[in-house]
């Protein structure tokens, strides 16, 4: 290896960036790449197994949304929830962080407050249909991570959300 | 959107679809390579879609998205027959859809300002002067009703463009030109983005990735 070295900064830059594309390509190696292009399999989604979080994400959905200033489960929420609740029960090796989030009228205060509320009510949501309270817990992040930021409704929608986030531990808190 | 030939002809009995059509079109009647049972939904019930049978491009994926449209945004490829969702980290879900007949008629922004499960269908007043047959109103879960579960209404500036997107009774129909303007899903997908898309987001309709969002109204 220290030859190989030598070699690259004798042989100048040529060289160097040979070993730079040849240890690039050796990164790759048991990993599939897919080209930077739209349409390409997004990264861990080639090939989707159950139970994982993949399969989470795309069969299920993690997102439940709330209308302004509210904590309340509307319908729609409720069937995402029903729907995360019975997938939890079949994987039971998973803990769910909900992370609460808000873009609403109010002080930064009042954001924080509804985000957690929002969170809070999803975790207790998911408890009263069956998945145990040990595997949850909850942050409210006000408006701290916007999906969009615009004055606008196209925006704020996608911002008044909880995220059933799964985890691999009690501990792993994550951010 | 429209009732189809074939549709009208499940009503009209499959000895006449026989009769009167290839065996390519008899054998999308006869259907039952292309459903796999029935969903229970909200009291009523829509036949699953039996997804060996769609083409792998046609089923709901995660993908790379590297144009400009940002996350929460629904954005439509009418000649590619993409639906796609877009999410952070230029990626999004992509679904197959069946898009209008004689070319898309409109592109540009719209809001999905209402949402509806099993929406009962009205077909447009044009539409029933094309197919004088057509029942003036079809009751949401309906066993004929085209939209079939959920629909999703556009609108621009607080009007009704009159363009849906929605479910189908016909899932060999996705990934063609087919209805009248509208947008369809495989129920399931229909159900799944109904389930991930809050009223108030933002959808865009364009000719196919990469064209210019310019706002066209039909004719």
């Amino acid at each position: 290896m220290k030859s190989v070295l030598i070699a690259g900064r004798a042989a100048g830059p040529a060289l160097a960036l040979l070993i730079a594309t040849f240890a690039a390509g050796c990164a790759s190696v048991g990993g599939l790449v897919t080209p930077e292009v739209t349409n390409a399999p997004a990264p861990g989604f080639e090939s989707v197994s159950r139970g994982s979080e993949e399969d989470f994400i795309m069969s299920v959905g993690r997102r439940t949304y709330f209308p302004e200033g509210s904590y309340a489960l509307d319908d729609t929420a409720k069937r995402t929830l029903d729907a995360q609740a019975a997938w939890l029960e079949s994987h039971p090796r998973w803990y769910v962080k909900l992370q609460g989030h808000a873009d609403d009228p109010g002080s930064t205060e009042r954001n924080q407050r509804l985000s957690q509320r929002r969170a809070d009510a999803v975790m207790a949501y998911l408890a009263s249909k069956g998945v145990d309270k040990e595997r949850m817990w909850s942050k409210g992040y006000a408006r701290e991570r916007l999906v969009r930021d615009c004055p606008d409704i196209d925006c704020k929608a996608q911002n008044r959300r909880v995220v059933s986030n799964l985890r691999r531990s009690r501990d792993d808190d994550g951010d | 959107m429209n009732l189809t030939r074939r549709s009208l002809l499940v009503s009209a009995g499959a000895a006449a679809a026989t009769a009167a059509f290839p065996a390519a079109v008899t054998a999308q009647v006869a259907g039952s390579h292309w459903f796999a049972g029935v969903a229970d939904d909200s009291g009523f019930q829509y036949r699953l879609t039996n997804f060996n049978t769609v083409k792998p491009q046609w089923r709901r994926q995660m993908v790379k998205y590297l144009s400009p449209e940002p996350p929460g945004t629904i954005v439509i490829d009418t000649r590619n027959h993409f639906l796609y969702w877009i999410w952070e980290n230029n990626t999004a879900l992509r679904y197959g859809v069946g898009v209008g007949r004689e070319g898309f008629q409109w592109f540009g922004y719209a809001r999905v300002d209402r949402k509806a499960l099993w929406p009962r269908w009205v077909p447009p007043q044009e539409m029933r002067e094309r197919q004088p047959d057509l029942p003036e109103l079809v009751e949401g879960g309906a066993a004929d009703n085209p939209l079939g579960p959920r629909a999703l209404y556009l609108h621009r500036d607080g009007r009704d463009l009159g363009y849906r997107i929605h479910g189908t009774l016909e899932p060999w129909s996705i990934g063609s030109d087919v209805s009248s303007g509208c947008i369809r899903m495989f129920p399931e997908d229909v159900v799944d983005l109904y389930q991930r898309t809050p009223k108030g987001t933002r959808a865009l309709v364009l000719e196919h990735l990469g064209a210019p969002a310019r706002n066209i109204e039909a004719g």
